[in-house]
Parts: C-alpha cells; sequence; structure tokens
C-alpha cells in the first residue's frame, strides 16, 4: 500500500477510534463540579450519575462543548503521521523514520492529555504534562499538530525522493518509488 | 389533644421505652390524639462550640473536595432505593495565627457527614463513616424545650440540636413581618425542606394568623410572646435532637425460623420463639453458653413506623456490638418465620460524647425535625496547634491539615490533603490570617453554609487570584497522584483556572512551536521550487 493510503486509513482509524473510545469511557457525572468540567451546567446536573440527558446524548453534549472534535482530528493527523513514516522508513532511513515516528506518537499523546477521553485519562495526562498543556486551547493544539505534522511529511517525502535507490528485496524488482 | 390523653400518652411513652422521660402538652402532634414520635428530653445537653451564626468560619478557603473526601456518593438502601447521597465536608471556625504557629480552638475543626437528604432508620442505608460504610440501625431523638426565650434581630440560639436565627425583619407602611430562620448545630438550614416561619404583631390579614401565636415545624414548635424589629421573645421553643445513632456491620437478613442463630465473636444471636399471631419474635444473646439478654421483639406498629420512638424500639435489639431488629418490610412474618436483619460491630455515635473510634473528638449526630437523621460531627475535644512544618490530624487520621510557612501573623502556605495524601492547592496567602475552611458540597457546605459566608469566600477567592496574578505566580499543582475519580477530576482543573489568565507559559510555547512549524514548512516549499541543479 502506498505510504499516503496508510496514512488515510490511519487517519481514519485513530479519528474514528477515538470517537468511539470517548463514548465508551464517558461516564455520567458523580458530582456538580464533576459535571461541570464535563461541559454540563450545574442546572443539567439532576444527582449522582443523572444529567438532563440520557447517557449517549449526554456524551455528544460534552464532546461538543469540550470541543473534542479538535482532539480527535489531532490524534488522526498524528497516527497518519506516524504511519506515513514508518511506511517511508526504508527510503528514508532508520534513525529519521524513528525520529519521525516518536514525534508523531508525541503529538497523539499531548493530544490526549488535554482530552477528556476519561477522568482518569485526563488526570494522568494532565499529571504528564504538567501545566504546560493545560493552558494551550485545543484548537491550537491542532493546529500545530497539523503544522508539524505537514512540516514532517513534506520533508520525509522530499528526503524519500532524493535518496538513492535501494537493491531489490528477495524477489521483488528494484522500484524507485 | 385532651389531658387525659396527653396523660395516657405520657404513660405509654413511660412504659415503652426506658429512655422516654415524658411528652409536653405544649406541643402540637401531627394529628389529634396522636402521640408525640419522641420524648421530651429531661436535660439540656450544650451544643458542640460554634454552633450559632456568630461563629461561622472567618474569610474561609473553599475546597470542593478531595479524593478521599468524598462527594455524592450514591448509595442505596436494603431494598434498592436509592438515597440521599453522602458528602464528606470539614469546616475550620475561629482559627488564628499565635506566635508563628497556627491554633484552632476546642470545637473549631469539625467533620462532618453531609447527607443531602434525611437518614432514616430501620431501611439498611449505607453510613459513610470516615471511609467506612457500615449500616444505620437506629437512633434515639428527644425535644428540649426552653422557656422564655429571647432572640435579638440577627442573633442565633441553640435547642437541642436546632438553632433559631432571627434572620430579618421586612417593613411594609408602619407595619412589619420578621422571619426566622430554623438551623441545625452544624449549619444546615431547613427553609429548603420546610420553609421559614414569619412572625408580625400587625399585619393581621397576612401569614394566616399564625404570626401572632408561634410555629409548627413539625417537632420544632415555639410560643410567641413578642415580635418587634429589636428582638422575637418566646414563652418557649423546642428543637430536636439525635441523641445516639447506632450502626454496625450486617450479619444476617432474611426469614429465621425458631432454633436459627448467628455467631459474633463469643455471641451468638438465636430466635429462641416466634409468636406470628401475636406478631413476636424473642431473640437472645447466648454467651459463655448462658443467654445474657433476652427480647420480645414485635408487634409491628404500621401507622406509627418509621419515625415514632416507640413503635420502632418495639422492634430493636441491642447487647454490647450485637444488634437487630423485626423488620416490617416486606413482611415482618411469613409461614411462621420473622423477617428479622441482625448486625455485628455495632457502635454508637452520642451526642455530645467521645467518637469511639477516636475520643480525641466528639460525636454530635444531627436531628431532622421530621424525626430522622441528618448525618453527625466530629468535632476536637482540645485545641490544636500547628507549627509550620507541621501537620494535624483529624479524626481517624482520614485528613490532615498541614502548615507549611507562617510569616508574621499572616499565613503563607498551607493546605489540606485526605489520608492518602491527595492534597488541595495552596489555601494560604499574602492577605491570609487564618486557617478557616469549608471543605464539601454537600447540604450544609454546598448550600446552606454559603448563606453565611459564600460571599466571604468568593471575595477571598478572588482576591487570592489578583494577588497571584499580580506577582506572576500560579497556584501550586496538587503533587500527589491523585486517583481516576470524579473528584480528582475535580481538584486537577484547578491547573487550567489557574493558567488561563492571560496568555499562560503554554500557551505562548505553544505559538512559538506554530510559528517555527510555518517557518519549516516554507522552507520545505522553498526547497522544492528551487532549481534542480542548486539542490
Amino acid at each position: 500500500m502506498r505510504p499516503r493510503n496508510i496514512a488515510l486509513v490511519l487517519a481514519v482509524v485513530g479519528g474514528l477510534g477515538y470517537l468511539g473510545l470517548s463514548y465508551l469511557f464517558f461516564e455520567m457525572p458523580q458530582s456538580v463540579s464533576a459535571a461541570e468540567d464535563c461541559g454540563f451546567l450545574p442546572g443539567e446536573f439532576v444527582g449522582a450519575g443523572r444529567l438532563t440527558y440520557e447517557r449517549g446524548q449526554a456524551w455528544w453534549v460534552s464532546f461538543q462543548r469540550k470541543e473534542e472534535a479538535y482532539v480527535a482530528l489531532s490524534v488522526a493527523a498524528a497516527l497518519a503521521f506516524v504511519g506515513f513514516a514508518l511506511a517511508t522508513g526504508r527510503r528514508n532511513g532508520a534513525g529519521a523514520t524513528t525520529g519521525a515516528a516518536l514525534g508523531g506518537g508525541v503529538l497523539a499523546v499531548s493530544a490526549l492529555c488535554v482530552s477528556c477521553l476519561a477522568p482518569v485519562l485526563s488526570v494522568v495526562g494532565l499529571g504528564v504534562a504538567g501545566s504546560l498543556l493545560a493552558g494551550v486551547p485545543k484548537w491550537l493544539i491542532l493546529i500545530n499538530t497539523l503544522l508539524l505534522t505537514g512540516w514532517g511529511m513534506l520533508a520525509l517525502s522530499r528526503r524519500r525522493n532524493t535518496a538513492c535507490p535501494l537493491p531489490a528485496r528477495r524477489g521483488t524488482s528494484l522500484k524507485t518509488s | 389533644m385532651r389531658p387525659t390523653a396527653h396523660l395516657m400518652a405520657a404513660a405509654f411513652l413511660i412504659a415503652g421505652t426506658p429512655l422516654t422521660a415524658q411528652t409536653d402538652p405544649r406541643l402540637t402532634p401531627l394529628a389529634p390524639g396522636v402521640p408525640i414520635a419522641h420524648p421530651v428530653a429531661k436535660d439540656d445537653i450544650a451544643p458542640p462550640p460554634f454552633s450559632l451564626l456568630a461563629d461561622r468560619p472567618v474569610n474561609p478557603a473553599f475546597v470542593p473536595g478531595l479524593p478521599g473526601l468524598r462527594q455524592a456518593v450514591p448509595v442505596k438502601d436494603d431494598f434498592g432505593v436509592s438515597r440521599p447521597p453522602k458528602y464528606d465536608t470539614v469546616l475550620i471556625r475561629k482559627s488564628r495565627v499565635e506566635n508563628g504557629e497556627i491554633v484552632i480552638p476546642p470545637g473549631g475543626l469539625a467533620y462532618l457527614e453531609d447527607t443531602w437528604g434525611g437518614e432514616v432508620a430501620l431501611r439498611g442505608e449505607p453510613l459513610p463513616v470516615l471511609g467506612r460504610m457500615p449500616t444505620y440501625i437506629d437512633d434515639d431523638m428527644s425535644i428540649v424545650i426552653k422557656e422564655n426565650v429571647t432572640i435579638p434581630a440577627g442573633g442565633s440560639l441553640d435547642v437541642g440540636g436546632q438553632v433559631y436565627h432571627y434572620f430579618a425583619t421586612v417593613g411594609h407602611e408602619r407595619t412589619a413581618n420578621h422571619a426566622l430562620h430554623v438551623r441545625t448545630i452544624a449549619g444546615h438550614d431547613w427553609e429548603w425542606a420546610f420553609g421559614a416561619p414569619v412572625f408580625s404583631a400587625n399585619q393581621p390579614g397576612w401569614w394566616a394568623g399564625q404570626g401572632t401565636s408561634g410555629f409548627t415545624q413539625l417537632y420544632n414548635q415555639g410560643k410567641l410572646r413578642e415580635a418587634g424589629p429589636h428582638k422575637l421573645v418566646f414563652d418557649w421553643l423546642s428543637g430536636v435532637r439525635t441523641d445516639r445513632m447506632l450502626a454496625g456491620e450486617k450479619l444476617f437478613a432474611g426469614q429465621a425460623a425458631v432454633g436459627a442463630s448467628w455467631t459474633s465473636g463469643t455471641k451468638t444471636i438465636r430466635v429462641a420463639a416466634i409468636d406470628q399471631a401475636a406478631g413476636t419474635v424473642r431473640v437472645e444473646v447466648i454467651e459463655g453458653g448462658k443467654a445474657v439478654f433476652d427480647k420480645t421483639l414485635g408487634p409491628i406498629d404500621p401507622q406509627r413506623l418509621i419515625e415514632d420512638t416507640t413503635a420502632r424500639k418495639a422492634l430493636v435489639f441491642e447487647y454490647d456490638g450485637v444488634a437487630g431488629f423485626l423488620s416490617p418490610w416486606p413482611e415482618g412474618f411469613q409461614d411462621g418465620n420473622a423477617n428479622l436483619k441482625i448486625y455485628e460491630k455495632a457502635f454508637a455515635l452520642e451526642y455530645g460524647k467521645p467518637y469511639p473510634f477516636d475520643p480525641k473528638f466528639t460525636a454530635y449526630p444531627i436531628g431532622c425535625p421530621t424525626g430522622h437523621n441528618f448525618g453527625f460531627m466530629l468535632v476536637n475535644q482540645d485545641e490544636i496547634r500547628i507549627k509550620p512544618g507541621q501537620k494535624a490530624d483529624g479524626p481517624e487520621g482520614f485528613f490532615r491539615i498541614a502548615v507549611n510557612r507562617v510569616d508574621g501573623d499572616k499565613v503563607i502556605d498551607w493546605t489540606i490533603e485526605d489520608k492518602d495524601g491527595n492534597r488541595s492547592l495552596n489555601l494560604g496567602g499574602p492577605a491570609v490570617q487564618n486557617v478557616d475552611l469549608v471543605l464539601g458540597q454537600g447540604r450544609v457546605a454546598g448550600q446552606s453554609i454559603l448563606k453565611d459566608v459564600g460571599r466571604a469566600m468568593l471575595a477571598r477567592n478572588y482576591q487570592n487570584m489578583a494577588s497571584m496574578a499580580a506577582a506572576g505566580t500560579h497556584a501550586a499543582a496538587p503533587t500527589s497522584a491523585v486517583t481516576g475519580s470524579a473528584q480528582a477530576a475535580a481538584v486537577a482543573s484547578a491547573h487550567p483556572a489557574a493558567t488561563s489568565a492571560g496568555f499562560s507559559p503554554g500557551f505562548v510555547g505553544a505559538l512559538g512551536i506554530a510559528g517555527i512549524a510555518v517557518g519549516a514548512i516554507g522552507f520545505e516549499i522553498g526547497r522544492r521550487r528551487r532549481p534542480a541543479g542548486l539542490a
């Protein structure tokens, strides 16, 4: 499969995967403060574990109000970049590939650190990222992710196109792209 | 109620329960002929210190909760019915700095089992006790009556476990009415449940006439003598008091036949006899081969359960750490068997007596005027002194107060932490002169007490934010690992609140990274456009 197709598949998997996990791990808040943390208004909190919304509707309301779409897109972009880096690995050399893949992974984890995937992850994420990422809006994290992965893909594709042709693997013919 | 009925009711109460003292003809019953549900107390017992309105926390810090001090814990009783959620509340009152150390006077530190609603006996309702969850079994409630009582405008007065607060006077033309708030020694304001009595001596068309005679708020009652803008004077005021609440660990629940027995330590609880026709079951406790306790439980009086003391005590037994009762629900008897609930490791929290698991603290169960329990308080018996660098334990070490830095008469750095070490943010600051605190979101900490100190807490919070912004500093983050509870998320959420004012370092850093990335992309595009020979 061509690297761009791999990146595209991983982007779809990452985005939809985040959406699914977000739904699976969503917990109905147990207190007013927890409800407010999830983006609900105090008036929408009925009692422990109960809102004026059903669980599915509550998840979607929280997803929208907490701007989780930015996180989902950030994770999708980061995973796509990891896939692209690994797919072009043989042509770019082990060092560049590992660095690029790790960079993509760091971006994905950074996006998760400010996500609402689950209270546990949110707390652990804030613990890992400290106050640095907690003050960064999610839209800016998405922009940064797109810029950094875009730069990475441009750099990797340039290196790949200017690299020397590799010897053919056993049973395959030599190809330059 | 006729005098003879009062006498009969009093005689019945005296015969029915050893703890009952008497009733009082001045009290208004639920309905004509219905006995008063609780005995009138023979003795007044001093309330915990700082029960009155003047003794609320001064400019307190507010902490919504900690992972180990849980908020809105859902509970269900034996019948699967959801009961009001439970909250761990901590209050600190009248603390001060003295000779470079923090002083909390006796009674100044209070833990409150802060329930959102009433706790009902005999229903198998879980009772949070500092992290444990035994079952609330039964209570002893009495009614205290004080005579010739004067409450000055704005003042408050305790009667039993209740506190009467002359809240406001409102004028109309040349008339006025006066509002009385009925509260508890823990700070509840019963207005949310029962409204507030209003009196007037000169607005005869309003307040349905009750305003000149007194008020009846279930068993909190009073006979008004004088109502004016400067004081309210009562011939007498009554207030309920939970004298004792009993809890224990479940040992058995279900239908039991004659001869059925259960062992707890060296004791065996045995069903000695059942008389379904009479509606009674005889239970005995055997220790060392002989019966050391014997009581016939029943018959069930469904009309007066659950709140009536006599009706309830007829069903309950208790002996030296074991207890139980004949459960009326769904049926007391079935096919010759009795519906019993048996508990072991039973313990009691008694009003004004040492807390059994940590006698450095005194217990005060809280009574609701409708005959339910409403949580309990544990307050420090002795003065607490904390030097900088030291910590003071709450009851059973359930939480700790850590004082880190004091500068003159200012508390620069102090925190509260749970027993696992999860800490609040730094609650001190350059303008903080005590460690007064409201922690929690329950009926008291999250609602009633906000009427009294909410404005001061908000002002203090804003002042701290302003001083932090001016100093360019940020509140210290909780350094201990927190668990994945909703409360942990609530604590951690203080992080963005502390860093979101203006451009945080993270925001500036992210903008910088974006700029670098844009430059790098431009560089890459530029390289691609160069002629191949120049590459």
